[in-house]
């Protein structure tokens, strides 16, 4: 399998806060989502990626080559989009288009005004006035525009009403149909995952929690409850997240478990969102 | 150098669109009250021309562009480079237009009439040798010092400490005066206008070379300190 992206022991190191021993990789032509609370490490992981911070320890590899050594090679590549607008709100899309045209060898300024006129953003209009959701699509066009083989999306349909995150996934599913491109999508709506993702990795407290398929980790754990008195001390040990309330408790659980479950105790597959919030509960608990 | 090119290009779009019109406004009345008063009075506000730069830090901060940055294929070095290199543009660009609008208002002569005091002062500078070109030359090293030190100080401290970069700025020169004077007798001050003044006894052309040289020269070397600082500091 070819791998566009690959991380491997990466480290980083603030005061507060620390990426520890961070590795996992995506093959090309797939969509991987990065998931995970605030704080657990998503956009510095991005960051380091970007050679925007400096990592200390670890290797990062896009594209088979090194994100510090190669930067140029490989930015020329890559795109990102941001969940804020990274350009000066006070430009109009022309200015957009001449300030950043020449910095990339594969612009496509025929690309760009088709795209532009598909996403329906108006031209006359100062940036800074449009729409989160149209900003976003703005963001995307100038991806798009120099045939970015790699998308990074940190967060960008945060704030987004529904209808502007569906019109995104469409993009993205059209973006992805051909196979030489791939998408990480860091987000925290993990249902546009669960409709795009094919691969997912879950950050919790700086470090990886699972990457693998998304197909695997949906089946992967369930979602308990009952009544207290029924859970075994060793399924309750096993369990992750484990919290009670007055008429009974809640757990996450791995699925192979559950066959030794007792009868009285309900279980339900567990969706994206559920592992995150299991996983915090889990993490808040061990603190 | 096409990468430091394409950044500077960036600069110039991003602030063409910000401050150039009240700028070009601005030097466009002073200019004017310059043609009434004094060639002299003409160039001056290429002074304030470099500085026309400067809100471009604070863009960048607000709209927490190191992210466009980093996803651009430009070096972190580079950037800062660029950003010198616009405000010496400009400043040359500004300096340029005024120079011409200076000879212009000679030709014209209105500040002759207007200002008859002010015309004869201007004659007895011209005759003393303090021609428009060698005013023009000593502002423009005026401007890249001042911005050399002030945009150092940006990148060293961040655009949100950009009152204190400017009170340091003058600070730092202040401190230089003061420092010559007393441990030195301004003794270096005189060291440097012996030899300016010794280069335009030998050859006016030589002391442009020079000077404009030494003006980019420490432009250079500022923006190249500041390279380094950007290339280890996380943005």
């Amino acid at each position: 399998m070819e791998y566009i992206m690959k991380i491997d022991n990466l480290c980083k190191s603030y005061k507060a806060f620390s990426l520890k021993n961070v590795s996992f990789s995506l093959p090309k032509g797939y969509i991987m989502g990065f998931v995970g609370q605030n704080g657990s490490g998503k956009t510095t992981t991005i960051r380091s990626m970007l050679g925007i911070a400096n990592k200390d320890s670890g290797n990062i590899e896009l594209f088979g080559l090194d994100n510090v050594k190669d930067y140029r090679e490989i930015k020329q590549r890559i795109s990102v989009v941001f969940d804020s607008l990274c350009y000066p709100p006070h430009l109009k899309i022309k200015h957009i288009e001449s300030m950043l045209k020449s910095f990339y060898d594969k612009w496509d300024s025929e690309e760009f005004h088709r795209l532009i006129k598909k996403f329906k953003l108006h031209e006359n209009v100062k940036i800074g006035k449009f729409s989160k959701g149209m900003r976003m699509k703005l963001m995307i066009a100038v991806a798009l525009s120099h045939k970015a083989e790699l998308i990074i999306l940190d967060e960008p349909t945060s704030g987004l009403d529904p209808v502007a995150r569906d019109e995104l996934l469409d993009i993205l599913t059209e973006y992805i149909s051909d196979e030489n491109n791939s998408i990480l999508f860091s987000t925290h709506i993990t249902a546009d995952l669960e409709r795009i993702a094919d691969y997912v990795t879950v950050l919790n407290d700086g470090e990886v929690w699972y990457t693998g398929t998304k197909d695997e980790i949906m089946d992967k754990y369930v979602v308990i409850k009952g009544d207290e008195a029924d859970l075994p001390d060793e399924i309750m040990n096993k369990s992750i997240g484990y919290h009670n309330y007055r008429n009974g408790f809640e757990a996450m659980l791995e699925r192979e478990i559950v066959s030794d479950l007792p009868e009285e105790i309900e279980y339900e597959k567990a969706n994206l969102d559920d592992i995150l919030i299991y996983i915090a509960k889990e993490s808040a608990k061990n603190e | 150098m096409s990468e430091i090119l394409k950044l500077v290009k960036m600069d110039l779009i991003i602030i063409k669109n910000k401050s150039v019109l009240p700028f070009v406004f601005f030097m466009s009345v002073y200019m004017f009250l310059g043609y009434i008063i004094s060639p002299y009075a003409v160039i001056s506000p290429v002074l304030f021309a470099g500085f026309m730069i400067q809100p471009l830090f604070s863009i960048d901060e607000q709209n927490d562009m190191s992210r466009l940055y980093g996803s651009l294929p430009v070096s972190r070095r580079n950037r800062a480079i660029a950003r010198f290199m616009s405000a010496g543009l400009i400043t040359a660009i500004a300096l340029v237009i005024s120079m011409i609008a200076a000879f212009h208002s000679v030709e014209v002569g209105w500040f002759k009439e207007l200002n008859p005091e002010l015309y004869e002062s201007y004659c007895i500078m011209q005759l003393e040798g303090i021609t428009i070109g060698i005013v023009a030359c000593f502002i423009y090293a005026v401007v890249c010092f001042i911005l050399g030190i002030q945009y150092t100080l940006l990148y060293l401290f961040g655009a949100s400490k950009e009152a204190f970069t400017m009170i340091a700025t003058f600070l730092i020169i202040l401190g230089f005066i003061i420092a010559d004077g007393l441990l030195f007798d301004g003794k270096t001050m005189d060291i440097f206008s012996n030899v300016l003044s010794r280069l335009m006894i030998k050859s006016e052309m030589l002391f442009y070379i020079v000077l404009y040289g030494a003006s980019v020269g420490f432009l250079l070397i500022c923006a190249l300190i500041s390279g380094l600082i950007m290339k280890k500091r996380e943005i």
